[in-house]
């Protein structure tokens, strides 16, 4: 399976924790890690489009912050296999009680986690490897056994009264 | 590697300044140089930067020395007002041990008064915006009062559209959960609207300033739970008078530990943090096969709703249809409606995946369509392409016929490749590895037996 991680950011910073990471993260030994980097919004957003499942990680604050938070908004509702991530670069300038507002105010457009630094990817390194396994199993059905699932008897060999 | 500060009095701002990206600087009324942070060091070289912190300004101009020379390209214009950034570009500077490159920096003066020291930030456009989260927080508090005008109403979601018995209950349900505080406990198939309606029914809180945290079980350990609900749970911990809505998606895929964590903030909180559930299980089967520990289940599903799948209540789907049409037509679009055959195709389509998968199909259908009513080519293939006698499609315990069989599936490649080929069979036949021809010789084939079926 192709497992897809898009960053939008204007350094490397996410990219290279991406990179590092990443490979772990993968659910199965055969799996590929592949990523693209963004520096517009607009551009990772219509990606994710080609590539879901994905994973997604947009870089803020950004000099487009308002663009990348539509694009978040606009990735979610679009009801596709991703899982985003928000990741800071000037935590050191937010107190908490801002910081917990802004965390939550991207959950709630539709980010799964915050990362303050590139660090705090392993501990979604669980969420990360099932949503892999979850989008496993579609990605890898060939047509053969495409074409085998739709057969009129394909079901039986898991009901009780089917053929053994 | 970070560079200074040279003064005591300005290493907080310094460590501040640490984890920019880009490179920054500080400099004294004096023309002295007070800090430089890593990517700063990265762009001058740390040797350069350890030189300048060190550098004085001479009392005669100009110099010979290279430092003095260095000096005076990173200094702040002489135009910058007090008070007013301004963006100058650092030259490049080439010395045998020393090469600048060149860089755009945004000076700004720290304080009104001559003493004060200027900030300057390199890769920064005045006229953008500047990466600072208090710019960032006004952009998120406004993107997500936009996300909250989103949530739907009601009366505009799709699935409590329609005239069915279903429908009816569903709408009575989904209003009464909309108007209480109660948990709600939202079972049905992958996408049969559940996301939608659970946002609709946490509308009136989100009006009154209340979060919804949405948190897919499915992935989560105690942790994480812990860690998606802990920004909720410090706002309640923060103001008594503070409500928050978690939304539990696949909540029948929770993980025991994880369980226990929630258990702790219902009890904890109670009324004040309400929960949504959504689940392919209702509750009885969630107990029956231990997916929820029963004191959970309990509190969870104060007011259990089942939306019913598409396919039970057929008879809503011309007003679902053309509902879904009115709110996916663009403005500069006019579609009055959709043609009875292809109304057809989707009343007989088995619509595994719900409601998302008819929202989708109109929307594909609204893209397509050059005129005002929507006709079957207008429809994705999956439809288009159904038949509800399809040997291949209805699970019947009977022997089929290899020929048609290979016959239907290779008629569905074809299909494929000239919708992927953007209609063209020449570039179909390629993909397919077979003569334009031969390609063409099937889709005739195909026309004239599909013309003796009818």
């Amino acid at each position: 399976m192709r497992c897809h991680w898009l960053i939008c950011e204007s350094g490397d910073r996410w990219e290279h924790a991406a990179r590092h990471f990443g490979p772990e993260m993968l659910a199965e030994s055969d799996d590929q890690m592949l990523l693209k980097t963004f520096k517009q919004p607009t551009d990772c957003l219509a990606a994710i489009t080609d590539v879901a499942p994905a994973i997604v990680v947009w870089q803020l604050p950004a000099f487009h912050a308002s663009t990348v938070l539509q694009a978040i908004e606009m990735a979610n509702a679009g009801n596709r296999p991703i899982l985003q991530f928000a990741a800071l670069s000037l935590d050191a300038t937010c107190g908490p009680v801002r910081r917990n507002d802004l965390e939550l105010a991207l959950r709630e457009m539709g980010v799964f986690a915050v990362l303050d630094h590139p660090l705090s990817l392993l501990p979604n390194a669980t969420a990360i490897r099932k949503f892999w396994r979850r989008h496993r199993r579609q990605d890898n059905l060939t047509l053969v056994q495409q074409i085998w699932d739709r057969l009129p008897w394909a079901n039986d060999l898991h009901t009780p009264g089917g053929r053994k | 590697m970070t560079v200074g500060p040279r003064s005591t009095s300005i290493r907080p701002l310094g460590k501040m300044l640490e984890a920019i990206g880009q490179p920054v600087y500080l400099v004294a009324a004096d023309g002295r140089f007070d800090f430089f942070n890593a990517a700063c060091a990265l762009w001058l070289g740390a040797d350069l930067a350890e030189q300048l912190l060190k550098w004085k300004p001479s009392a005669t101009s100009p110099t010979s020395d290279p430092l003095d020379r260095v000096a005076e390209r990173l200094c702040p214009p002489m135009t910058l007002r007090q008070g007013r950034p301004s963006t100058e570009l650092v030259s490049e500077f080439n010395e045998a041990s020393w090469r600048i490159t060149a860089k755009e920096f945004l000076f700004v003066p720290l304080s009104s008064d001559a003493a004060g020291w200027t900030l300057a930030i390199g890769d920064a456009h005045w006229n953008s915006e500047i990466p600072t989260n208090e710019v960032d927080l006004i952009s998120i508090s406004r993107q997500l009062t936009a996300v909250r005008q989103r949530y739907p109403r009601l009366q505009h979601l799709g699935p409590l559209i329609g005239s069915s018995p279903q429908a009816e209950h569903l709408r009575q349900q989904v209003t009464l959960a909309a108007d209480c505080q109660a948990n709600v406990f939202l079972t049905g198939r992958e996408g049969c609207g559940g996301l939608q309606i659970a946002q609709a029914i946490h509308k009136r809180q989100a009006e009154q300033h209340a979060s919804l945290t949405p948190v897919d079980c499915s992935l989560m350990d105690a942790e994480l739970l812990q860690a998606a609900i802990s920004p909720l749970i410090s706002r309640l911990a923060g103001s008594t008078h503070a409500t928050g809505t978690v939304l539990l998606r696949h909540i029948d895929q929770l993980a025991a530990d994880a369980q226990a964590t929630l258990r702790q903030y219902m009890l904890e909180f109670d009324k004040r943090l309400r929960f949504i559930c959504l689940s392919a299980l209702t509750v009885r089967e969630c107990l029956d096969r231990d997916c929820i520990q029963p004191s959970i289940a309990l509190s969870l599903a104060t007011l259990p709703i089942h939306v019913p799948a598409l396919v039970d209540r057929i008879s809503d789907l011309p007003m679902i249809v053309q509902h879904l049409i009115h709110r996916r037509t663009k403005p500069n679009q006019t579609i009055e409606g959709i043609a009875r055959p292809a109304l057809d195709l989707l009343s007989s389509y088995p619509w595994p995946g719900d409601f998302d998968e008819l929202d989708g199909a109109i929307r594909h259908a609204v893209r397509e369509t050059g005129s005002s009513v929507i006709q079957p080519q207008h429809l994705p293939l999956a439809i288009r392409s159904y038949r509800p006698q399809d040997p291949l499609a209805v699970a019947e315990d009977r022997p089929i016929d290899l020929d048609r069989f290979l016959l239907r599936i290779e008629r569905e490649l074809i299909d494929r490749a000239v919708e992927q080929s953007g209609g063209n069979r020449a570039e179909a036949a390629r993909r397919l590895g077979i003569s334009r021809s031969r390609l063409l010789r099937r889709l005739d084939e195909y026309d004239a037996s599909a013309g003796a079926e009818d």
